[in-house]
């Protein structure tokens, strides 16, 4: 019964010690796949400062450093890459973890009225074949949520610009 | 009022009668960038979004140069509405070399087919289709460095961090490269030139010059350009970029010359502080009787305001029905897409009314005692539970022997 109590009484501790002094990472989780170019990263950890490092290096060789107060930091406008990031604290190190900000090319067809809108509802700017059949092709740019109207019996292909 | 509804209700359903059909279609990634390698071969992963969720034949084909190296796993695919994304690969075979040096584009493409497409996937009429590219970087002959530019912007007297990747497309080591950052102001001075440490960058490698600028500026918009020096070549970039944020400030509001009932005239004093002229700046003022509700609304005629410079605006009020007292509100300065507010109080009497600007709006940060005495609550928890431990520990042992 003792032994039971002295266990217990040791993983307690262990349990304090690693949830109280360890940081672990959140949000994105290890090697997800994510669209959005917003990204809020996310910790647990119980310090008041911390500093993030974030590279498309996994060796961090040229990091954008930021001193962080607080559990998670925004990023904006992220390039389409594989991403590594890790926080340190001065007493502590989290593991790195790794995520991938892949691009979608996306887009809607729709027929009103004798013509044609095409939607970029992708998460980047597209570079869009028009092909007429009696003119040939043009491309016309379409930035990432705009949409454009064109004539009828016309086909597109949407290419990341 | 009914007739209004009924409108909405027509033009409702002549738009639902008008929208005759949707296609919708995505793939990710959208984009895939390999280097060349002679007789490469690799599969490539990517998926094919149904984003409408409905019953769908997709077509899959392949376009470029080197197309013929791109052999696809399936040709004809069928999405049921209940599929919201499938994944698919192809697979690179690429010849032992290829003559054209740079990024070389292949285009895997996935046409919606309209419904009315025969077995053999021909149709008439418009179609929908996304493409994932594949880059193929072949090398150029010797050296030849790519640059990009991007900059973690500051506030003024904080560091501003430039990052240059570069890629050595070349076949040859790049020996020696430097980069040197020429930050020029809104007038095109220079200010300052900054340097990089000599690296060498191996043939098809990637880098990074990483260089550090202490922003000692005002806040605006600034110019840096990038100049890459690599065994007698050089590489070039520019762009803008921004110290602080762009901001216009109310410094004070006067009425002169006022009796209540009247119109008052407003001189509302603002001041820039940002390095480049603001066009098209207007002024709302907003004022609330003591319940909250709003009694005026009324706005400025648009000014420009020149760099780090005071300019003043003007606005009218009808007082009439306005009583003696003291009324908050706000003032909300417009301009380049952005807006500046600032709490006020204003005072009407019978022939003045005087406006107090309230606040500057700072962001005040909370005190950070709390987690420090959290922390010694902590360890002297997890020291007492170390030493209970211990203590047990030494008094199992001995009663054992």
């Amino acid at each position: 019964m003792k032994n039971k109590i002295i266990i217990i009484v040791n993983l307690i501790i262990i349990a304090i010690l690693f949830t109280h002094f360890n940081i672990l990472l959140e949000y994105p989780k290890n090697n997800e796949h994510l669209f959005d170019r917003s990204i809020e990263l996310k910790w647990g950890g119980n310090y008041d400062n911390y500093t993030l490092y974030i590279d498309d290096n996994k060796d961090f060789k040229s990091p954008t450093i930021k001193k962080v107060t607080g559990n998670s930091y925004l990023i904006n406008n992220l390039d389409f890459n594989t991403y590594y990031w890790k926080i340190e604290t001065d007493k502590m190190r989290s593991a790195t973890w790794k995520f991938i900000l892949d691009s979608k090319v996306a887009i809607n067809m729709i027929e009103k009225d004798n013509k044609i809108e095409i939607e970029n509802v992708g998460n980047t700017d597209l570079k869009l074949d028009v092909i007429n059949p009696i003119t040939g092709l043009t491309i016309v740019e379409l930035p990432y949520q705009e949409s454009k109207e064109f004539e009828n019996n016309i086909s597109f292909i949407g290419k990341q610009k | 009022m009914k007739i209004n509804k009924i409108i909405i209700i027509i033009l409702i359903f002549i738009s639902i009668l008008i929208i005759k059909d949707v296609s919708a279609i995505g793939i990710t990634p959208g984009r895939t960038t390999i280097n060349f390698e002679p007789n490469l071969e690799r599969e490539v992963k990517f998926t094919i979004i149904n984003s409408e969720h409905k019953d769908m034949k997709v077509l899959l084909s392949v376009d470029g140069e080197l197309a013929s190296y791109v052999t696809l796993s399936n040709i004809l695919i069928d999405f049921s509405s209940n599929e919201e994304s499938k994944d698919f690969k192809y697979t690179i075979n690429l010849p032992s070399n290829l003559e054209n040096p740079g990024v070389n584009e292949v285009n895997i493409i996935a046409t919606e087919l309209p419904p009315d497409a025969d077995e053999e996937g021909a149709f008439v009429g418009a179609t929908a289709a996304v493409a994932t590219q594949l880059h193929i970087n072949v090398p150029y002959p010797g050296k030849y460095l790519t640059i990009d530019l991007q900059v973690e912007e500051a506030q003024p007297n904080e560091p501003v961090i430039f990052h240059v990747p570069v890629m050595n497309f070349g076949e040859e080591d790049i020996l020696h490269a430097q980069a040197s950052i020429d930050i020029l102001g809104a007038n095109n001075e220079k200010i300052v030139t900054i340097e990089s440490e000599d690296q060498s960058i191996n043939a098809k490698e990637k880098d990074e010059f990483v260089m550090g600028w202490d922003a000692d500026v005002n806040s605006g918009a600034y110019h840096a350009i990038v100049i890459v020096r690599y065994d007698g070549k050089i590489a070039r970039i520019e762009k803008n970029f921004n110290v602080g944020n762009l901001m216009i400030d109310v410094n004070s509001i006067t009425v002169n010359n006022f009796n209540l009932g009247g119109i008052a005239k407003f001189n509302i004093l603002v001041e820039s502080k940002w390095n480049e002229k603001i066009g098209d700046v207007y002024g709302q003022m907003l004022i609330d009787d003591e319940d909250g509700k709003n009694i005026a609304d009324f706005k400025t005629a648009s000014v420009d305001v020149d760099a780090f410079a005071k300019q003043e605006m003007i606005a009218y009020w009808d007082t009439e029905g306005i009583k003696e007292g003291t009324y908050n509100g706000k003032i909300i300065l417009h301009y380049m897409g952005r807006t500046t507010e600032r709490a006020l109080e204003t005072k009407i009497g019978l022939n003045s009314i005087e406006t107090s600007i309230l606040g500057t709006g700072r962001v005040i940060k909370a005190a950070q005692g709390e987690g420090i005495k959290t922390n010694n609550l902590l360890i002297g928890l997890v020291i007492v539970l170390v030493i209970v431990n211990v203590g047990w520990f030494i008094y199992l042992r001995k009663k054992k022997n």
